[in-house]
């Protein structure tokens, strides 16, 4: 049977061998298209090796610029002193007008019964270990999957806001979508006025570190500035999770709707760990009559 | 049955180091942009080494990697992977120096299509147009810095090659004698 088999691949001439290649391809995209949990076994099987080598080299690299940033932060240290210093002074100043607001800010979300919902959901945390290979997609790796209660759908945030979504969860890790993706787009809405708009990542601005904001209604409060969360509609993200501020809109031609750009509260690139929120959104699905 | 079991091992062996560094390592020393495809650079140098099956098994192995990592549909990568490994595969025998000239020309003209490939399928048939920025923001600085270690890494795989080769020929010697 071997034998058999080798004697084939030898005789096999190469543009038959593209050509079977090419068939196979094409049927396993097709297949894990339709039916995502074909490929599993194969995603837990390779992760087993792959990701404690990431692992490994990400303990070492970290180790490693922990020390040069020890040595470059005892020289800055002297000069950040004295500008914090200058910094405390202003900030006392503003910090009683601040606790104002927080306990005015307490006090209505008593009375609105609007507790910061995500808090209630059970939580873990997570270590990126590696990035997607090319600058196509703002994918990365995690350290937890399955084992640890992750599946995909769940929520991911960081720096107290919305990173991205769990795309794919193996035994011991999963691939996190950050919001910026090109691909993802989320249901959003104004955390004072609940007004409906939709945020989506796009590829051409990375590069300025914002995303698209689009779908405000004209005559809406939204402006820049304003704070913009996920809305209680969407069917994947959790309701209240802080995406970012808006940087400008401007009106669509349509004179219906405005759009522009926001800025995450997430930087993406120097991001390292994360919480994934275990829960993931409980949607009724309406059936046929 | 031994000499290319050796060859496998090396080749796997070499696949999951490219890949490991490459989302790591590399993402350190090149924190702004996109690090060189180190896959790529893999599956065009067994290609350009070792022929057209050899080019195209390689291609397909790192592809199907990615695309384990990628959380996507299988498939997806190995598939461009595997046509860059024939092509390059069919140049084998006009590779007749030691000098990476072909190579690095190869590097860039098959991350080119790779690139053409990926925005294709993945975005423009989602109706994203404007391919000129996309050229700028992703392709360009990726080509550069994957001609760049194409260079480097090319010679590293020269003489792995070169050593297995060598010791293909001992092994033959032997049994001959």
């Amino acid at each position: 049977m071997k034998e058999k088999l080798q004697n084939f691949t030898k005789e096999l001439l190469p543009k038959n061998m593209l050509f079977l290649m090419t068939v196979i391809c094409i049927g396993m995209m097709g297949a894990t298209h339709l039916n995502a949990g074909f490929a599993a076994p194969l995603r837990t099987a390779v992760g087993y090796i792959v990701i404690p080598l990431q692992k490994g080299i990400n303990r070492i690299g970290t180790f490693g610029s922990e020390l040069f940033q020890e040595r470059m932060n005892l020289e800055q240290m002297q000069n950040r002193i004295d500008d914090l210093e200058q910094e405390v002074e202003n900030l006392q100043s503003q910090l009683s007008f601040y606790q104002n607001d927080s306990m005015e800010l307490e006090r209505l979300q008593k009375l609105l019964d609007l507790y910061d919902s995500y808090r209630n959901y059970e939580m873990t945390g997570a270590s990126i270990i590696a990035k997607e290979e090319g600058s196509w997609y703002q994918r990365f790796t995690i350290d937890k999957g399955t084992n640890d209660g992750i599946q995909a759908g769940n929520n991911v945030i960081a720096d107290g806001g919305l990173v991205g979504i769990v795309t794919s969860a193996s035994a011991t890790f999963s691939v996190v979508t950050a919001i910026i993706d090109d691909s993802i787009n989320v249901s959003a809405m104004s955390q004072t006025s609940q007004e409906l708009c939709v945020v989506s990542g796009d590829q051409t601005l990375i590069g300025e570190g914002c995303i698209q904001i689009s779908q405000v209604a004209a005559d809406s409060s939204i402006g820049s500035g304003t704070a913009i969360v996920t809305s209680n509609v969407s069917d994947r993200y959790l309701p209240g999770i802080l995406i970012g501020h808006v940087k400008e809109l401007t009106t669509d031609v349509n004179q219906l709707t405005k759009s522009g750009y926001l800025t995450p509260v997430v930087n993406f690139k120097t991001l390292k760990d994360v919480l994934v929120i275990l829960g993931v959104k409980e949607t009724t699905v309406e059936d046929d009559f | 049955m031994i000499k290319s079991m050796r060859r496998v091992f090396v080749a796997a062996a070499l696949i999951v180091v490219f890949y490991v560094l490459q989302t790591t390592l590399l993402h350190w020393i090149f924190p702004h942009t996109a690090p060189p495809n180190l896959l790529l650079i893999l599956t065009v140098s067994a290609g350009l080494l070792r022929g057209r099956k050899e080019g195209m098994m390689t291609g397909f192995f790192c592809g199907l990697l990615a695309d384990v990592f990628s959380g996507g549909m299988l498939c997806f990568y190995s598939l461009i992977y595997l046509y860059l490994g024939y092509f390059n595969g069919i140049l084998r025998k006009s590779l007749v120096s030691d000098l990476p000239l072909l190579p690095m020309l190869l590097c860039g003209l098959s991350d080119l299509f790779y690139h053409i490939y990926i925005y294709t399928f993945s975005f423009l048939l989602r109706n994203r147009l404007d391919f000129t920025v996309y050229l700028e923001d992703v392709v360009m600085p990726e080509l550069i810095v994957t001609i760049a270690a194409g260079i480097l890494f090319y010679g590293i795989l020269l003489a792995i090659n070169g050593a297995l080769e060598k010791k293909e020929k001992e092994g033959a010697s032997k049994f001959v004698s």
